[in-house]
């Protein structure tokens, strides 16, 4: 679908950056900015990992591998 | 004029830090605020706190800037720039973590070293196209 509706101002597909009309070609991604940006686009697969996480862990197969992680942590080697 | 002006600079830049107190200091108890993407005036200096508070809690880290200012006959006129990154819903639109920059303009009238009533018009339509809500041509769009 196209339009004529622009802005002086627009985010930067890759890191949400906003870059002036007169600068886009000129912008590089702030390596930073990037990482947050996409971290905040994946911020509900995230939480969902926490909460699938936490789930886990009370389970017994979940009990059993923090046991067997803190065992290993203690013996290392 | 020039404390008028430093006064319509104040009340719009301060805010936007967290410091309401300018607006207490400065807006008349029986303020009105007429604001193009507003259907109703703002009243009163509670009404203009809800209304920062309503953009803050969506801009994470948003601050305005004064570009330019012209006084003249008990009032200033201001030219201003907001930017500020879309972290919470605004308008039915979720989150989307982009960076915005929105410019307005403010007609700020003053009386008794305070002010009265402003009347704002600012690029609502830009927002949304930054916000990807409404389709830009690809030529605007970064990378």
């Amino acid at each position: 679908m196209s339009s004529f509706f622009t802005s002086q101002h627009m985010p930067c597909a890759e890191c949400g950056a906003s870059v002036r009309a007169g600068e886009r070609e000129r912008h590089t991604c702030d390596p930073e900015r990037r990482l947050e940006y996409r971290i905040f686009q994946m911020r509900d697969e995230v939480a969902r990992l926490d909460i699938s996480l936490g789930a886990f862990l009370e389970t017994p197969e979940g009990r059993f591998a923090q046991w067997l992680a803190e065992r290993e942590r203690r013996n290392p080697g | 004029m020039e404390a008028a002006k430093l006064i319509a600079r104040r009340v719009l830049e301060e805010p936007w830090t967290g410091d309401f107190d300018v607006i207490d200091e400065f807006v008349a108890a029986d303020y009105v605020g007429h604001d193009s993407a507003e259907p109703e005036p703002i009243r009163g200096p509670n009404g203009v706190i809800e209304f920062i508070q309503r953009y803050r809690s969506a801009f994470g880290g948003a601050r305005l800037t004064v570009d330019d200012q012209l006084a003249e006959g008990g009032k200033v006129a201001t030219r201003w720039t907001v930017r500020g990154t879309h972290t919470g819903e605004i308008a039915g639109i979720g989150p989307t973590g982009k960076d915005v920059t929105v410019s307005g303009l403010t007609i700020s009238r003053f009386a008794g070293g305070k002010i009265v009533e402003q009347w704002t018009t600012w690029d609502t339509l830009g927002m949304l196209v930054q916000l990807g809500v409404v389709p830009s041509s690809a030529a605007s769009e970064v990378h």
